[in-house]
């Protein structure tokens, strides 16, 4: 089971484990983390599960989508490191993953 | 002063409200019923991905059980709630349980219309509404060969995407000359008909039905033409109506649709409402607006959070949609009306139609056009604040 570190705004921390081919917005949810709020419940619609993925792990993710690049540039403060959670697929590589939550979606 | 707030509904705007009430510092009970066994759920990835993949109703809980206790929400799952005596305020629950108010929140959704036609209550005509419906609908999925779907609506086209990849075979029928004719322009609607047609769907638009076919199952649905078309199951997507039964029983303004303001104030000061079951007037799209949607659902739980917690309500917005039907992402923000004048946005995506009015941007349709589609909203968001803002008292 891949381990992610949800690092929040304010620094704190909070570890969850989820199944490969879990989406991390799910692993995210479950570990209720209350920032991320998955509003279209994972459908690239809404743009409500923004992240920003540590440095040196950004490479090792599958590109964005169109439509998930699409949703980023119109979420608070897009950076290049910035991503969707529901679009990221949980797989062993992704082990250690580190992702940092923005202060809010809105 | 502690204030109880009673929640009628563990759907979408249910659960936003009594999470709301708590950012806002709401420091009284809150008690969220609902009469659905499951956590407050994702409804939308059931049409979509429900069939394909065996997703878990815990797997669309928008919030887990802990996360809700955390903020001492109080949930009644799985209790109907029966009636309001407003002049207690009470609520009677099923099994002659009562519950104290001092605001109550109706957040009951809506319902599904049903068919007037012979042959409705057969076991393999289902409709998608509930998670129970998705289990169902999968149980009758391995004896499924050939599925006909009445009405083309949303759900009806996401499922008419979800089945034919499934390798069901699949006619949608509909009542009326086009597709989805009061939620998409008539552009929209036939661009889509010719996408689900090259995608193997029989899609068949002013057909009147005569009757369901079958004994014990429903066989075949039998056009008024006369032309009998064999089904092993039968889907019902003819819309749904607002669930305004317990506001209407209690005596609060309804028209077809709970009546409520910009705050979701119905005709009783303590009895707020959200959601699929309310009207209201819209500054932009008109008076008794009625939306189906989880955009519109956490936009009015919101601002009823803010209303009784004593805060302003909140600005009118650009309501917004999307639905997945095969490999088509489609988009929609405001509301298209025949009015409008029509641009079409060549080079970006497959579809993009604007709708202006004087001037305003009032709706756009995208189909695989996220980008073309996000710019849209953000215009259309810049001129719904200028106009809220020309709203404000000097
Ligand atoms: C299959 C499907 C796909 C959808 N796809 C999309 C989409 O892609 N995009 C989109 O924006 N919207 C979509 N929608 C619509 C969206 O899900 C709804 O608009 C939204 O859920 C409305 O939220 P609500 O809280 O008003 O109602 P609901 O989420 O329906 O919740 C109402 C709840 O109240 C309960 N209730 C009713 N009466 C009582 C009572 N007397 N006592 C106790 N409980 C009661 C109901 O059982 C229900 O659980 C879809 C809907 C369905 C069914
Ligand atoms: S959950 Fe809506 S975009 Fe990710």
């Amino acid at each position: 089971m891949p381990r992610i570190t949800f690092v929040a705004a304010d620094g704190s921390t909070t570890e969850a484990t989820g199944d490969v081919g879990q989406s991390v917005m799910s692993v995210a949810v479950n570990a209720g983390i209350e920032v991320i709020l998955a509003e279209c419940g994972g459908a690239c619609a809404c743009g409500t599960c923004h992240c920003y993925v540590e440095p040196g792990w950004l490479q090792r993710l599958a590109p964005p989508s169109d439509s998930e690049a699409a949703m980023i540039e119109c979420v608070i403060d897009p950076r290049p490191e910035s991503r969707l959670t529901c679009q990221l697929r949980l797989s062993d590589e992704l082990d250690g993953l580190v992702l940092h939550l923005p202060a809010a979606q809105y | 002063m502690a204030m109880h707030v009673a929640i009628v509904g563990s759907g979408q705007a249910g659960l936003q409200v009594a999470l709301s009430l708590r950012e806002l510092g709401h420091a009284g009970g809150v008690t969220l019923v609902g009469n659905e066994a499951h956590l407050p759920y994702h409804r939308p990835p059931m049409s979509k991905r429900g069939l394909a993949e065996p997703i878990g109703a815990d797997e669309l809980a928008i919030r887990t059980r802990d996360f809700i206790a955390q903020r001492t929400i109080a949930l009644r799952l799985g209790v109907e709630v029966a009636g309001i005596d407003r002049q207690a305020q009470r609520l009677r629950l099923g099994e002659g349980e009562r519950l104290d108010y001092d605001r109550l929140v109706l957040a009951t959704g809506s319902v599904p219309r049903r068919l007037q036609l012979a042959g409705a209550h057969l076991p393999n005509v289902v409709s998608l509404k509930d998670y129970a419906d998705l289990v169902r609908l999968r149980g009758l999925l391995a004896e499924t060969r050939r599925a006909v779907l009445i009405g083309g609506g949303f759900v009806g086209l996401e499922l008419a995407g979800s089945l034919t990849r499934a390798g069901v075979a699949v006619t949608v029928l509909e009542a009326a000359p086009r597709l989805l004719a009061r939620a998409a322009s008539a552009d929209l609607s036939a661009y889509l008909e010719t996408a689900h047609r090259a995608r193997g769907v029989d899609l068949r638009c002013g057909v009147s039905i005569a009757s369901i076919a079958g004994e014990a199952r429903a066989t075949a649905v039998l056009l008024s033409s006369g032309e009998a078309l064999p089904a092993d199951l039968v889907i019902v997507g003819v819309g749904a109506d607002a669930n305004d039964q317990l506001a209407r029983s209690a005596g609060l303004a309804t028209d077809r649709g709970i009546l409520v303001d910009a705050a979701g104030r119905t005709s009783d000061p303590a009895i707020f409402a959200a959601g699929d079951c309310t009207r209201f007037d819209h500054p932009l799209y008109g008076p008794a607006l009625r939306l189906e949607s989880v955009n519109n659902a956490l936009e009015q739980a919101r601002a009823v959070a803010a209303g009784i917690a004593g805060q302003p309500a909140p600005d009118a917005t650009i309501p917004w949609f999307w639905s997945d039907q095969f490999d088509l992402k489609i988009q929609l923000a405001g509301i298209a009306s025949p009015l409008d004048r029509i641009e079409t946005v060549h080079g970006e995506g497959d579809f993009v139609r604007h709708f202006v009015r004087d001037g305003v941007l009032r709706a756009v349709e995208a189909v695989n056009a996220p980008r073309a589609f996000m710019q849209a909203r953000r215009r259309m968001a810049g001129e719904m604040a200028s106009l809220n803002h020309m709203k404000e008292p000097a």
